[in-house]
């Protein structure tokens, strides 16, 4: 984004009249061109989204926790999207040196859903939620102009009693990838 | 009054005291005053740029403005949209040899920056380029875990293009309209297709009627759409309270120029329309392709979903899935494809249809046979078949695009696309 203003000096009616009725005569002015450059930029503010421990599920139920907040400050319009590793929960093995998944490992019947909350900026936050996807972005917000906005987020787990129960060292696991980024234009 | 009247001194004064040769030009001191958003930064966040050659590198500035440290890892991705515009990010990038970063991880101390050089080559062809640098943030040493881990990070997206010749075509997919709802102006839409081999900037007309009485015309503003990809270009329009029956929508596009035309069913002033959604593409040993469908409408839906994988620009396999069944509103189903395909790094792209209507439509990266790099490995990896075995990758639909553009031109001659 290019910025191009020429800065004439000050000759406002006022003082060209002031300067005559003086018996001066009008001054002369000199001109600068300034150019300016402006970059396009992006910031995600994520100190209030971290890893989500401890949630215990109840055995049937919505199961709705605070996924934290997240802010995002940009000088042009952008979006904030939100990818899922898996499309369900699935088994995770915490008694391994590095945690992982575990293989053909079980995984609870219905997606996790983040629903996207505005608490403050000038972002329309759409009325959609996100839903389980794997692969493919899923739009959380956009932003239309310049400037701060705040999010808080909703995350929510239904679960049956047709899930199954881990043994001990194993939970349901998932991993959330935020992003943020200008629009396509 | 006293303010005015003290301005005018100023003015007055400054007037007169006016040298009477130019400003010098140069040798002025500049100042930066820098209020800064918490967070970490990423500047350009959009570098869109028509090159005189295929060669380009670009500066993008990394900044950690948080209280703390971060461990910053770079990567590139290729990039696509989905029908609304949404960047997707298509991970493991086939453009990986043409978009390069000079850095891959590194930590940043708070307040301070990083500037990365970005290289691009524009392939002979197609002569563009369309991909993302992208800078996941993290605390240094923090474990990953919890029940749902969250990982952060921030884009530059890259859209270039080489020196012509272009082919800049497109075309028409769809036309329709979508309720607003809890009385909201409906959405009138057309989603353009860019046939082309470089990003196309359409915009248009949409002009309602019914019984060749015209009701309203809608401007459809431009939007950048990728070659290869769909995207909507849609406007809002409040229908009358009491409107019933079909309703004609036809639409005319410039830069480039495609025009097309839809029907709609509207009942007491609401658009009455399918809708599904692409819930999910994943990859299984073998390898298949599993895309996961959702009816997300209010009618029963007969889905076809398309599926190509690319490589290089090229289209290296394709599947059109017809369903034999209906999804009831609100179901679900799963559809598999077993592509064959030899080791490599693929583009794939998934369209679900209902006849003419384009639902939905997506895009990832697909990695078939072994991974040659040792980049980072997440322990919750997208990549299929994790555990160790070659990471399989799959997909969708590609050319299926031009395929279905082509038999929409035969509409009416044969029923139900695909």
């Amino acid at each position: 984004m290019k910025i191009r203003r020429t800065i004439a000096t000050v000759t406002t009616a006022g003082a060209i009249v002031a300067a005559t009725a003086a018996g001066l005569a009008p001054a002369a002015h000199a001109s600068q061109n300034v150019d300016a450059t402006l970059g396009s930029s992006v910031t995600l503010d994520a100190t209030g989204a971290t890893n989500v421990t401890g949630w215990a599920l109840a055995t049937t139920g919505a199961n709705t926790t605070s996924g934290g907040t997240l802010g995002v400050s940009s000088n042009s319009p952008y979006t904030l999207s939100v990818t899922f590793d898996k499309t369900r929960m699935t088994e995770w093995d915490t008694t391994l040196g590095t945690p992982a998944y575990v293989a053909s490992g079980k995984t609870l019947t219905s997606p996790l859903t983040v629903t996207p909350t505005r608490t403050g900026g000038t972002a329309p936050v759409p009325t959609l939620t996100a839903g389980a996807v794997s692969g493919t972005s899923t739009l959380l917000a956009t932003g239309v102009g310049t400037g701060s906005d705040s999010y808080s987020l909703s995350l929510s787990q239904p679960t049956t009693i047709a899930d199954s129960a881990l043994t001990t060292g194993h939970t349901y696991h998932v991993v959330l990838t935020y992003t943020a980024s200008s629009t396509l234009g | 009054m006293i303010r005015l009247m003290r301005a005018a001194v100023v003015v007055l004064a400054a007037a007169l005291a006016l040298p009477t040769a130019a400003l010098p030009t140069a040798a002025l001191a500049q100042t930066t005053t820098t209020t800064t958003a918490p967070g970490v930064q990423i500047t350009p966040s959009l570098v869109q740029r028509d090159l005189a050659n295929r060669d380009l590198t670009q500066k993008v500035t990394v900044t950690n403005n948080t209280d703390g440290p971060r461990q910053i890892t770079v990567t590139v991705s290729g990039l696509g949209h989905d029908l609304d515009g949404t960047p997707q990010f298509v991970e493991p990038a086939s453009i990986a040899a043409n978009l390069r970063v000079d850095a891959t991880s590194f930590l940043l101390q708070p307040g301070n920056s990083r500037e990365l050089t970005v290289t691009a080559r524009i392939p002979t062809s197609p002569p563009s380029l369309y991909g993302a640098v992208i800078a996941e943030f993290a605390v240094p040493g923090q474990q990953s875990g919890g029940a749902v881990e969250s990982h952060t990070r921030v884009a530059s997206l890259f859209l270039l293009r080489g020196p012509k010749p272009w082919t800049q075509t497109a075309e028409i997919a769809d036309v329709g309209a979508t309720p607003g709802g809890n009385g909201q102006p409906a959405t009138v839409f057309a989603t353009v297709v860019d046939t082309g081999n470089v990003h196309i900037r359409p915009s248009g007309t949409a002009r309602i009627s019914q019984n060749g009485t015209t009701l309203a015309t809608v401007d459809l503003p431009a939007a950048n759409v990728l070659p290869g990809f769909a995207r909507r270009l849609s406007g809002t329009w409040t229908p009358p309270p009491g409107l019933t029956g079909a309703v004609q929508i036809d639409v005319t596009v410039h830069d480039p120029d495609a025009t097309g035309s839809g029907t709609v069913t509207f009942t007491k002033g609401m658009a009455q329309v399918p809708g599904g959604k692409i819930v999910q593409i994943h990859t299984e040993p073998g390898p298949r392709v599993v895309t996961t469908v959702e009816n997300t409408g209010t009618a029963p839906l007969r889905p076809a979903i398309t599926v190509t994988a690319s490589e290089g620009g090229g289209e290296r396999a394709r599947k059109v899935i017809v369903a034999t069944t209906d999804l009831a509103p609100g179901a679900r189903a799963d559809y598999t494809w077993e592509p064959g395909l030899p080791d490599g790094l693929y583009t794939v792209k998934a369209e679900l249809r209902q006849g003419n209507d384009l639902l939905d439509q997506g895009a990832t990266g697909l990695r078939v046979g072994a991974d040659p790099s040792t980049t980072r490995t997440h322990s919750s990896s997208n990549k299929a078949g994790a555990g160790g075995a070659a990471v399989v990758a799959l997909v969708l639909v590609a050319g299926a695009i031009v395929l279905a553009v082509r038999r929409r031109r035969l509409r009416g001659q044969e029923p139900g696309l695909l």
